[in-house]
């Protein structure tokens, strides 16, 4: 099983929501998180008073899926989330040794 | 002769089918005051059975020590899945040694019953004084029954120990329970207006009900020295309306306890419907709508937490010395038609509330100075509103109040005490529908009317803010030309739920029409409030795409057009997100609305030519002419 950590921008989660039902993905947890990669900041004036944006509002998503769906699952991610500019994010991922139903106690894939 | 074993399993026995009974017959019945009744006598007969059992099978025995039934057991109120408060009552310590062991064998054998046992175990002389860290125990005190042992034990404790000890500590008692309450006040977000509330706890609920009970019995024994007569509790007026609130939310819990199994008081979405479709506390057990009952349990919720609120304000001995020179520097803000009193507003002339703009100074007055009705003034609010529903103040006389108020620092307080007594859905009708109302949804914690009160409310708070954002947001609410409009708008923003429409937004713009042209607010005025209402949700909206996109920013600032409307819009934003529960508006979304607004607001400040020739092609004359003219823009 391996962790999907994606971060988006803000305005591709509806998109990067949709493409994930549309290949049967239901379950998953959104963040909300700052930061930039080489997207870098700028700055902004109000009021003659410098203001430095150098973190900027992005979305994190995490999913855990079976093996057998993550290539489809950073597929579906990759082109709901690219404009082709700096500031589309980035996606991880990492190794899950089990998963726990709380409510059943089911493991593994049955708890996915 | 019967073995432990088998007396156990008897007991057991008698405990699963009596419980099957009160529980078929709460069903067909839906009397929980029945059903509460009959397990108080089921466990007062397991708990009689294994005293004898175990501790002394002799009438009135043993000598020196007594069992005693406290909380909600000693009141007769036991419902389905509560604990069982008990008291172990010995003369002195070499008893309580003696008996040690067989005490707990008596324990033992209720937890093998699956009865949650909450026990106290006190020497007589223990009994008489107050511990502040533990003001449950005293008050469980209050409502001590006998149940078995040494009778004279316990007509000790309850002629003379307890007695002497709530009226020797009924200040500091009353203190504790008041700051107990208000904590659990500000936990529940200081509103009995939640979507799922807990009819215990949260304000408005039964543990409201004994408050008010045991303030009001606190207050007897501080003037009899005695027990009073518990018929006395609560002056007539309160006491019908209170008892019928009591009725209700009795069988309301009782419902909740049998439908879930466990002490569980949450009256959850699932459980209102069940609660309707059965008309649980509803007269002849008639089917009625969720919504409906829901008003129902809101309207007994008002007057149990009014009642409690008032005793709470009211009996002396609820302040400390410290807060009362508090309450009575506030005496000074007392005028030429009202005084104030231990923070309690009094009319100084009786007939005053004849006049409506009497009426309404009242409450620009509790607004302004963050003061409270007291019930003598609540009453003569109640006796005018007949009188003032003939005639109701409308217009512009009416608006010219109306907005003072909504401008006063503590205007959701004033607006809340209007609306609890009707004044506010009188003079504005069009609030009537969205009043105690619960519309289903995933994010509000509170009903239509109370999310209203505390968008208004999360404005004037700005005045305390400590974080850096809320510093910011209070800048621009002070530069505001028209606050007042904002207020309206939040106030009536939406108003639309209380009819039925996909489209809630277009209900309260219609319904805000109505109310503006009552109110007579010049054409500039309304269509302010009408842009407010209209585009209450666009930066939220706006929030889901690029912030930082030129575009748009530019778009956003197209819909706004002003830099007035941009500032309203943006305090609308924060104060209804806010207001939405309290973590709706996190650190992130109030930097991003921040943002947004900082973005626009220079959108609209700057390129003026541009806004002004939109898609002109500027040649070099023109603008080395418009430079001549403003060389700086």
């Amino acid at each position: 099983m391996t962790k999907v950590e994606a971060i988006i921008q803000v305005s591709k989660l509806e998109s990067v929501k949709n493409s994930l039902h549309e290949i049967g993905i239901e379950g998953m947890t959104v963040l909300e998180a700052r930061g930039h990669g080489r997207q870098k900041g700028h700055t902004e004036f109000y009021r003659g008073r410098e203001y430095t944006v150098d973190l900027i509002p992005k979305i994190k998503l995490e999913l855990v899926v079976a093996d057998t769906m993550v290539e489809k699952v950073v597929q579906a991610i990759s082109a709901a989330a690219r404009t082709g500019k700096i500031g589309d994010g980035k996606i991880f991922l990492s190794r899950i040794d089990e998963i726990i139903r709380i409510r059943n106690d089911e493991r593994g894939e049955d708890a996915l | 002769m019967t073995t432990a074993g088998s007396s156990s399993s008897e007991l057991r026995d008698l405990y699963t089918v009596e419980s099957t009974r009160i529980r078929g017959d709460f069903a067909t019945t839906g009397n929980g005051w029945a059903a509460i009744s009959q397990r108080t006598a089921l466990v007062e007969k397991l708990a009689l059975h294994l005293w004898k059992e175990i501790i002394c099978p002799e009438e009135q025995g043993p000598k020196k020590f007594a069992l005693v039934a406290s909380g909600g057991f000693g009141r007769n109120w036991l419902f389905p899945h509560s604990d069982i408060d008990l008291l172990f009552l010995h003369a002195d310590h070499e008893i309580e040694e003696a008996f040690k062991d067989r005490v707990r064998g008596f324990s033992q054998g209720l937890w093998d019953l699956r009865l949650k046992l909450s026990p106290a175990t006190r020497v007589l002389q223990e009994c008489d004084r107050f511990d502040p860290a533990n003001v449950e125990f005293a008050i469980s005190l209050l409502d001590c029954r006998y149940l078995a042992g040494d009778p004279d034990l316990f007509a000790q404790l309850h002629d003379n120990v307890i007695p002497k000890l709530m009226i020797t500590e009924t200040q500091p008692l009353v203190q504790r329970l008041a700051d107990v309450t208000r904590t659990r006040y500000e936990k529940f977000g200081n509103t009995i207006f939640h979507l799922e509330p807990d009819v215990k706890d949260t304000p408005g609920g039964l543990r409201d009900c004994n408050v008010a009970l045991w303030l009001s019995l606190l207050s007897s024994m501080e003037k009899l020295h005695n027990w009073p007569d518990p018929k006395s509790l609560l002056s007539s007026s309160a006491r019908k309306q209170f008892e019928s609130a009591l009725d209700f939310l009795v069988s309301v819990r009782c419902f909740l306890h049998l439908r879930y199994g466990r002490d569980d008081n949450m009256l959850a979405w699932e459980a209102q419907e069940e609660a309707a479709k059965r008309g649980i506390g509803v007269y002849d057990g008639h089917e009625v709508a969720p919504a409906d009952w829901m008003r129902i349990y809101f309207g007994h919720a008002r007057s149990v937490h009014r009642t409690a609120t008032q005793l709470l304000e009211e009996i002396p001995a609820a302040w400390s010395s410290l807060s009362r020179h508090f309450h009575n520097l506030r005496a000074r803000v007392s005028d030429a038609d009202f005084s104030v009193v231990d923070g309690l507003v009094f009319l100084r002339q009786s007939s005053a509330l004849q006049d409506p703009e009497v009426l309404l100074r009242l409450f620009h007055f509790m607004a302004h100075h963050d003061v409270r009705l007291s019930t003598t003034t609540e009453y003569k609010i109640e006796q005018v509103l007949p009188s003032l529903a003939a005639t109701p103040p409308r217009g512009a006389e009416l608006w010219l109040y109306l907005g003072e108020i909504l401008t006063q620092p503590h205007a959701a307080h004033a607006l809340r005490a209007m609306h609890s007594l009707r004044l506010l859905t009188l003079l504005l009708p069009e609030l009537k529908a969205i009043d105690a109302l619960v519309v289903r949804d995933f994010y509000h914690r509170f009903t239509v009317d109370e999310h209203s009160f505390l968008a208004i409310e999360n404005l004037h708070r700005l005045r305390q803010s400590h974080s850096e954002w809320e510093k910011q947001y209070a800048g621009i609410r002070d530069e505001l030309e028209r606050p007042e409009l904002l207020y309206l708008s939040l106030l009536l923003h939406d108003t639309g739920k209380g009819a039925p429409s996909d489209n809630h937004v277009q209900g309260s713009l219609a319904v805000a029409e109505q109310c503006l042209a009552r109110l007579d607010l010049e054409s500039s005025e309304r269509e302010t409030v009408l842009f407010l209402i209209g585009n209450h949700l666009e930066m939220s909206a706006a929030l889901r795409r690029d912030i930082f996109d030129p575009a748009t920013v530019a778009a956003f600032a197209e819909k706004v057009e002003t830099p007035e409307r941009l500032k309203m819009l943006c305090l609308f934003t924060y104060a209804d997100i806010k207001a939405v529960n309290p973590d709706a508006l996190t650190p992130w979304k109030a930097e991003n609305v921040w943002q947004l607004y900082i973005a626009t607001a220079n959108q609209l400040n700057r390129n003026v030519d541009q806004r002004l020739h939109p898609g002109a092609d500027l040649d070099d004359e023109k603008v080395s002419r418009l430079h001549v003219l403003a060389p700086d823009a």
